[in-house]
């Protein structure tokens, strides 16, 4: 990985804090999901019983892993980017490009956050609940919120590195 | 339609400028359905797809089919397909060449995608081969060929995405995929057959291994393939959904990497998160695609291609055709999943419309996928295994892997005249 120039101490132990939250979060959320659906399958095979609720669990864990995912995907700096043109430009128009990449990133996910808080809210006041467990839906659609939130400001964060932290890289690309 | 234009040139400026792909359309979107339908019923639907696409049960079908690949990774299957396949043609000329592409089919039963799958196999085959005193730019282009088996032979990450985005049926596309994956196997095995008749020495003949040896190599991957057999033919047989399959294959794979001891508390966070973050990083592009391919739909664009294309009168198949030469020529330059994300809104009503068959289609955008990935200038597989293999050259990469490129496009030409090939499999499932 490209991450060069070394963040200062206190911005390190924070990273880390957040990489510990959000993956263990994430990695907790995924296992669960998939445990879920080896008992609710091979329980509905063999002995025709299914785990009531299953279904709204794993929709509700779903969220959990994809956007406790999200800080990390910014953190690891593994987003899709078109970097084919880095080589051409010079390093100060990298930097000035990566700063202006990060404050549209940060803005389009405060807009998404705000969205997700609203919508949060209209739930909670309809007291909206999954349909089988009755479990409240509003504080997953808060959590998805705070989630959002958290990668702009970490985005903001990215700014104040002192060289542009987007790789060309491969680590983790795995979608193809 | 100059709305939509105006979008498709927001997207590709902002991807100039080096955006990520997925805040590009979401923002081209917000922004295009914000000026033509007003800004708080735009931000309403953004809400709605974050929150649909959020909330999906049917979506952890992602997920899972990540966690299964990453789980068989880590428990080191690929060595002994590798061994496996060495067994049986290691001793022809160009032997752990083909091993290699056997290796790859075999381990993309199990895994979803053609990054993995190549980076894998870099650890795996190409010492072996450079032991052997194989050229360089015939081993890593067997590597980068061979990988994008990952994303044709079920289960496939990219046929996962199209299914979802074009609500067809995943079930039904890896069906389709199993025999364009043994015929591109083949392609890419005459392939190397080629490159060994004209430079006998890239690529010398091994030792010839024992029936015993043999079975001895078998034993190891009898518990995954047993595996491979419940999921895909589980689905296949229609006992369970695609979703409870990569249930399935993702706990039989957690269980089989327990069973080797190969599985660590500290290892099995790392696969878990590493898996969540592809997830993530797939569900961003994902919900953008599906922010991005609202507004298309919004606008005139596919209804007047539909419509233009009607009134030229063009042969069907040769539409399907030119499509495929854009994906071709857009694939050198672009990321291949953004790019069929970002085209499928008007592409695939033509499709349909046209009467094609959206498997089959789906089949061909695995294909343009796979060329994509390994054709110069940016073939995200080549670069994989530059940073993978410090000391071989992007040059020697790229001189390697043309032959395999012409490989795939020929499996892309008989696909496309032959839909049988792809329709075929998916026909006897209900």
């Amino acid at each position: 990985m490209s991450r060069a120039g070394a963040p200062a101490h206190g911005d390190e132990s924070l990273r880390r804090l957040l990489e510990w939250l959000c993956g263990t979060l994430a990695a907790v959320a995924l296992f669960a999901i998939m445990i879920l659906t080896l008992i609710d399958v091979s329980g509905r095979k063999a002995l025709s019983q299914s785990v009531p609720g299953s279904l709204e669990m794993t929709e509700l864990l779903m969220v959990v892993t994809i956007f406790a995912g999200l800080p990390l995907v910014s953190l690891a700096g593994e987003h899709v980017v078109f970097d084919s043109l880095d080589p051409w430009l010079p390093a100060r128009v990298r930097r000035l490009q990566g700063l202006c990449v990060d404050l549209v990133c940060a803005f389009g996910l405060l807009g998404l956050a705000w969205v997700m808080w609203t919508m949060a809210g209209q739930r909670a006041a309809d007291g909206q609940t999954t349909a089988q467990l009755k479990l409240p839906i509003a504080p997953f659609v808060y959590g998805m919120s705070v989630l959002c939130a958290i990668t702009a400001v970490l985005h903001l964060l990215l700014m104040l590195r002192p060289v542009a932290h987007h790789h060309v890289g491969v680590d983790g690309r795995e979608s193809t | 339609m100059t709305e939509a234009l105006l979008g498709f040139a927001g997207v590709f400026v902002l991807a100039l400028a080096r955006v990520p792909l997925a805040f590009a359309m979401g923002l081209v979107c917000v922004v295009g359905l914000g000026l033509v339908r007003g800004w708080s019923v735009t931000a309403a639907a953004a809400g709605q797809v974050l929150y649909e696409t959020g909330f999906a049960y049917t979506l952890s079908v992602v997920p899972l089919f990540i966690l299964m690949g990453n789980f068989v990774a880590r428990a080191g299957l690929a060595h002994e397909l590798f061994r496996l396949a060495y067994s049986f043609v290691g001793h022809v000329r160009g032997g752990l060449a083909h091993a290699t592409i056997l290796a790859c089919a075999g381990f993309g039963a199990i895994c979803g995608s053609s990054i993995a799958t190549a980076a894998t196999m870099s650890k795996v085959a190409y010492p072996s081969m450079r032991k052997l005193g194989y050229a360089d730019y015939l081993s890593t282009g067997v590597i980068a060929g061979g990988g994008t088996l990952g994303i044709m032979i079920p289960p496939s990450t990219i046929m996962v995405i199209y299914g979802i985005v074009t609500e067809t049926h995943i079930g039904k596309l890896f069906a389709a995929g199993v025999l364009p994956g043994l015929l591109l196997a083949a392609l890419m095995m005459g392939a190397v057959v080629i490159v060994t008749t004209r430079d006998p020495q890239a690529g010398p003949a091994g030792e010839r291994s024992s029936w015993r040896e043999r079975f001895a190599a078998l034993r190891g991957i009898w518990g995954v393939a047993l595996l491979v057999v419940v999921v895909l033919g589980g689905i296949y047989g229609g006992v369970f959904t695609a979703t409870e399959g990569a249930g399935i294959g993702a706990s039989g794979a957690f269980f089989f990497a327990l069973a080797r001891r190969t599985l660590t508390w500290r290892m099995l966070r790392e696969v878990l998160v590493e898996s969540a973050r592809t997830t993530a990083m797939l569900f961003t592009i994902l919900i953008a695609a599906m922010m991005f391919s609202g507004f298309i739909n919004f606008t005139s664009m596919p209804g007047d291609l539909k419509d233009w294309i009607t009134h030229m009168g063009l042969a069907p198949l040769a539409v399907v055709g030119a499509m495929m030469v854009i994906y071709v020529l857009l694939g050198t330059i672009m990321e291949e999943l953004s790019m069929v994300l970002l085209t499928i809104p008007v592409f695939f009503p033509i499709v349909t419309q046209l009467g094609f068959d959206p498997v089959w289609f789906g089949v061909l955008i695995v294909l343009v996928v796979q060329i994509g990935l390994i054709s110069p200038p940016v073939g995200m597989n080549l670069f994989v295994l530059n940073s993978l293999l410090k000391d071989v050259s992007l040059r020697q990469i790229f001189r390697g892997v043309w032959i395999f490129v012409v490989a795939l496009c020929i499996g892309l030409a008989v696909v496309l005249e032959f839909q049988p090939l792809a329709t075929w499999l998916p026909s006897f499932m209900r």
